[in-house]
C-alpha cells in the first residue's frame, strides 16, 4: 500500500488533538465513552476498508473524476458541493481550535487576527499547491515531528504524575451504554483515509491486502484513541475531566522537562501539534479546493495565461474561515463541531450511495 | 616574384574580407614546386606549433597537391565546409581554412588555453581528491571519462546560440539517466535567448523557466569525484567550455548537504559529520528568529533562568529585539560579503576589525546584546558548514524571511514561516523532478529508465 496513505491516515489522527475531539470523547468518561469508542474504532476500521476496496478499482482516478464519467450532473453537484463544505469545515474546526489553544497557551497578548493570519498565509500557500507536492509536503513534516512526537508520548506515559489509578477508575465505566456523540467523534479520527477521493489520482498501483492496511489503521486508531482519552484523565484525574476546556493540553502542560532548555513540555507540544495541524487544515482545504475546482472555473477570472478562479476560491476560504475564528466562542465551537461530528454518518451515507452508483455505472459501462 | 605564386582563391578571398583587417588574421600561401595551398586562420586561436607539424612541414615534405590533400582528408580532426557564416564561426574559434587541389577543408586547431585542472577551492576535502576541473571543456570532458570507464558514459556537444557561441556538453550513463529529464535539458539549451553566456553560473540560471527563484534547481560543482558520483546517480551533467564548474540535474534539495567528506570516512565519521551540517543549517536559518521570538514574544517557553540572562543581557538595549538582530545581521552579512570580495592578505584584517572589535564595541555600547552576538557569531559560523554555497547563499535569504515572519508574528510567525519554506521546497521542481522528497530507494523507477 502506498506509504502516503498512511501519512494521511497519520496526520488526521493526530491532528484531532487539536480539535474539540478530546473533550467530545471526554463529555462521555462518566457514560459509555469506552464501548463507544471500541465500537467507534470497529466502524472506522470497516469503513476504511470499503474506502480502500472501493478506490483500488479507480487506481489514478480521483472520485470527481469518477462521478463525472459514471452519474449525471444532477447526482455529481450536489455531492460535490456537499462534500467539499464537509472537507473545508474540517479544516475550518483545526484551525479554530489551534488558534484557540495558541492564544490560550502560547501567545496570550496577541490579536485574533494576527494568529489566525499567521496561519492562514502559509496554509493558503501549500492549499495551492500541486496535490502530488500537498503529499510530499506531507511527508516531510511527518518525518519532521515523529521524533518529536516519539520523544513526547515517552515523556507522557513515563511521567510520574500520570496517575493509573485515575485510568483505571475510568475504566470502571466500560460497560456503560454508548453515546452517540462520542462515536462520532471516534468516527471522524478515521476520515483521514476518506482525503483519497482527492489523492486517489496519485495512488496509480492496485493492492489487494487491504486487511493489512486496515489492520495498521487500526492500531493507529487504538494508538491515538487511548492517548487522547486516558492522558488527560491520567494526568488532570477522572472526576472532574469533562469539564476542562482543553483537557489534553492541560494534561501535556503537567509534564515538566527538568533538564531540558524548554522546561514545560507543553511547549514542545505546541510546536508539534501546531506543525501538524497546519497540515492538517492544508490537505482537508486543498481537497476541498479541488472539489470546487472540478465545479467551477469562471472565465471573467482569466488575466493572460492564468486563471484566477483559485485565487479567488481560497481568499474566500480565508475570509470565511477568518470571520470564524473571531466570531465563534469557545463554547459556541464545541457545540458547533459536535453538530459537524454528528452529522459524519450523514456523509457517509451520502458516499455509500455515490460509491454505489459510480459502481454500477462501472459495471454496467462495457455494455453500454 | 616567380609566376608559380599561387592564384588567391576568391572564396577565400570574400572571407578574409568578411573577418577584416584584425592583425591576428593570416592568410597564407604555401608553394613548393607545382604544389600549391593556401592557408586561412586568426593566429591567435590557432595552435602555432602542432599547425607547422601537422600541415605546413607535410606539405614540404610530401611537395605534391594531390597527395597533400589525400593526406588532409585522411586527418581525423577535418570538417567538411558548412555554409560561410558557419566558417567564419569556426575561423574565429580556432579551426584552419585550407584551399588545396580546388578544394576547401577546414582543419580543426583548437589552441587549448587552461587545461591544467584547477586546485579544489570551494568545496575542498581533506581525504578527497584535491584537483577540480580545468576551464577547458575537452579537458573536463576528458577528466569526467577518466574517471568513468563505462562505454554507456554518452558525451553530447552543442553550441549556445549567444554571443560566444559557447560549446556545451551534455554527459550522461546512457543506461541510467531519467529521458524525461533529458529531453526537458535539451530543450531548455536550445531555447537559451540570452546575448552573452559567460560561466556554468549563468547557464544554470538561464535553463530554469522560473526567474523568481530563491534555490537553486541545478547544482553548480568544481569536483570531478561529485560529478561522476552523480552521473552514476542517472543525473545529467551540462559542460561549459571556460568554466571550472559543471552544472548537475535533476537535483534534489538534499543533494546540496552531502559533502563529497562523507564519502571518504567510516560510517560513524560521516554520520556525525551529516548531523552536523544538517545542524548548521537549521542553527544558521533559525537561530536569530528564536531569539526575537524568545526575548520578544514568548520568554515563558525557555526555563525561567534562561529567560533572565536573555533579558539581563538585554539590558540598555534601546530598541526591540528584531532592530537588533537586523542590525547585527547586516553587519555579519556585510563582512562575509567583504572577506569575499577581498584580496586573501587582507581579509584576515577585516575579520580581525570586524568580528572582534565590532561585537566587543556593539555589547559595551548597548547596541546589542551579549546572548545576540553569541547567536550571530554561530549563525557566520553555521553558515560555512554548509556544503555547498549556492545553498548557503538561498538559506542566509530565508532567514531574512523567517526574522520578518517572527518580528510580525512571534513564535507561531516562525513555525509557520518554516512550514512556508518547506512548503516553498516541496512546490518547486528541477527539471520536473520535485525538489525536496524523500529519497527512497524506488524500485520501480529503475526500471523505468529508457536509453539516451
Amino acid at each position: 500500500m502506498n506509504r502516503f496513505l498512511y501519512y494521511l491516515v497519520f496526520l488526521n489522527m493526530m491532528a484531532i488533538i487539536t480539535t474539540p475531539i478530546p473533550s467530545l470523547l471526554l463529555i462521555g468518561a462518566h457514560g459509555g465513552a469506552i464501548p463507544t469508542m471500541v465500537l467507534g474504532l470497529f466502524t472506522g476500521m470497516l469503513i476504511s476498508f470499503f474506502f480502500l476496496k472501493f478506490f483500488n478499482k479507480f487506481p489514478g482516478r480521483d472520485y470527481t473524476e469518477l462521478l463525472k464519467a459514471y452519474t449525471s450532473n444532477y447526482l455529481r453537484v450536489p455531492v460535490t458541493i456537499y462534500f467539499a463544505i464537509v472537507w473545508y469545515l474540517a479544516g475550518t474546526i483545526t484551525l479554530v481550535m489551534l488558534t484557540f489553544l495558541l492564544i490560550t497557551f502560547l501567545t496570550p497578548e496577541m490579536s485574533i487576527y494576527l494568529i489566525a493570519i499567521s496561519i492562514l498565509i502559509t496554509v493558503a500557500f501549500g492549499v495551492l499547491l500541486k496535490s502530488k507536492s500537498v503529499l510530499f509536503a506531507v511527508e516531510i513534516i511527518v518525518f519532521l515531528v515523529v521524533p518529536i512526537a516519539f520523544f513526547l508520548f515517552i515523556k507522557l506515559y513515563s511521567s510520574s504524575e500520570l496517575d493509573w489509578d485515575q485510568v483505571r477508575t475510568s475504566l470502571m465505566y466500560s460497560n456503560s451504554v454508548p453515546k452517540y456523540g462520542v462515536f462520532t467523534a471516534t468516527l471522524f479520527s478515521f476520515s483521514g483515509i476518506a482525503n483519497l477521493i482527492v489523492f486517489n489520482r496519485y495512488f496509480t498501483k492496485r493492492n489487494t491486502n487491504h486487511l493489512g492496511a486496515v489492520l495498521i489503521i487500526g492500531l493507529f486508531g487504538v494508538f491515538t484513541l487511548v492517548t487522547t482519552y486516558f492522558i488527560p484523565i491520567g494526568l488532570n484525574g477522572f472526576d472532574q475531566v469533562d469539564r476542562l476546556i482543553f483537557p489534553w493540553t492541560s494534561a501535556a502542560d503537567s509534564v515538566r522537562m527538568k533538564y531540558g532548555i524548554v522546561e514545560r513540555a507543553v511547549f514542545l507540544f505546541m510546536l508539534f501539534f501546531v506543525a501538524i495541524s497546519f497540515m492538517s487544515i492544508t490537505v482537508h482545504w486543498h481537497v476541498s479546493y479541488k472539489l470546487i475546482q472540478s465545479l467551477i472555473r469562471i472565465d471573467k477570472l482569466q488575466m493572460r495565461n492564468n486563471n484566477w478562479t483559485p485565487f479567488l476560491t481560497v481568499a474566500v476560504f480565508v475570509a470565511v474561515a477568518i470571520y470564524l475564528t473571531v466570531w465563534l466562542t469557545q463554547y459556541q465551537l464545541y457545540t458547533y463541531s459536535a453538530y459537524y461530528f454528528n452529522a459524519i454518518p450523514i456523509f457517509i451515507i451520502v458516499w455509500a450511495v455515490t460509491m454505489f452508483a459510480v459502481k454500477r455505472g462501472h459495471d454496467n459501462e462495457p455494455l453500454a | 616574384m616567380p609566376d608559380s605564386t599561387p592564384v588567391f582563391p576568391p572564396y577565400m578571398k570574400s572571407l578574409q574580407d568578411a573577418l577584416g583587417s584584425s592583425s591576428d588574421v593570416v592568410q597564407l600561401p604555401l608553394a613548393i614546386n607545382k604544389a600549391e595551398a593556401q592557408l586561412l586562420f586568426v593566429k591567435t586561436v590557432v595552435e602555432g606549433s602542432i599547425m607547422q607539424d601537422t600541415i605546413i612541414k607535410p606539405f614540404y615534405e610530401i611537395a605534391d597537391t594531390e597527395k597533400f590533400a589525400e593526406y588532409l582528408n585522411g586527418m581525423p580532426n577535418h570538417l567538411q565546409i558548412p555554409d560561410s557564416e558557419e566558417v567564419l564561426k569556426k575561423l574565429v574559434q580556432g579551426f584552419v581554412l585550407i584551399y588545396c587541389n580546388e578544394n576547401y577543408l577546414l582543419l580543426e586547431i583548437r589552441k587549448l588555453k587552461n587545461t591544467v585542472p584547477l586546485q579544489t577551492v570551494l568545496e575542498s576535502t581533506i581525504h578527497g581528491p584535491q584537483s577540480a576541473f580545468s576551464e577547458d571543456l575537452e579537458t573536463n570532458i576528458g577528466i569526467i571519462r577518466q574517471h568513468y570507464h563505462q562505454p554507456d558514459l554518452f558525451i553530447e556537444t552543442m553550441e549556445l546560440k549567444d554571443l560566444s557561441s559557447r560549446a556545451v556538453a551534455l554527459a550522461y550513463d546512457r543506461k541510467k539517466v531519467n529521458t524525461q529529464v533529458l529531453r526537458r535539458l535539451k530543450e531548455q539549451l536550445r531555447q537559451i535567448d540570452e546575448p552573452l553566456i559567460q560561466s556554468a553560473g549563468d547557464l544554470a540560471i538561464r535553463l530554469t523557466p522560473r526567474k523568481l527563484n530563491i534555490f537553486p534547481v541545478s547544482l553548480l560543482t568544481e569536483r570531478p569525484d561529485r560529478t561522476i558520483y552523480n552521473i552514476t546517480g542517472g543525473k545529467i551533467i551540462v559542460i561549459v567550455d571556460g568554466s571550472p564548474f559543471v552544472i548537475m540535474a535533476p537535483v534534489l534539495f538534499f543533494d546540496f548537504m552531502v559533502s563529497m567528506e562523507e564519502n571518504y570516512h567510516t560510517f560513524f565519521i560521516s554520520l556525525f559529520n551529516t548531523i552536523l551540517g544538517w545542524t548548521g543549517l537549521m542553527i544558521c536559518l533559525l537561530l536569530p528568529s528564536f531569539y526575537i521570538a524568545f526575548a520578544s514574544y514568548s520568554p515563558e517557553v525557555l526555563r525561567t533562568e534562561l529567560t533572565l540572562s536573555i533579558a539581563g543581557s538585554r539590558i540598555g538595549v534601546p530598541y526591540p529585539t528584531f532592530i537588533e538582530v537586523l542590525i547585527m545581521l547586516l553587519f555579519v552579512e556585510l563582512l562575509t560579503e567583504a572577506s569575499i570580495r577581498l584580496p586573501k592578505s587582507i581579509n584576515a584584517t577585516a575579520t580581525t576589525v570586524g568580528g572582534l572589535i565590532l561585537g566587543t564595541a556593539s555589547v559595551e555600547a548597548a547596541i546589542a546584546s551579549n546572548i545576540l552576538i553569541i547567536t550571530i557569531a554561530a549563525v557566520a559560523i553555521a553558515n560555512f558548514v554548509i556544503p555547498i554555497n549556492e545553498l548557503s547563499f538561498a538559506i542566509r535569504i530565508c532567514r531574512i524571511l523567517l526574522i520578518a515572519f517572527t518580528s510580525l508574528f512571534g513564535l507561531i510567525g516562525l513555525i509557520s514561516g518554516f512550514l512556508f519554506i518547506i512548503i516553498h521546497l516541496v512546490n518547486i521542481d528541477s527539471y520536473g523532478q520535485p525538489y525536496l522528497r524523500i529519497p527512497w530507494r524506488d524500485k520501480s523507477s529503475e526500471k523505468e529508465v529508457g536509453s539516451g
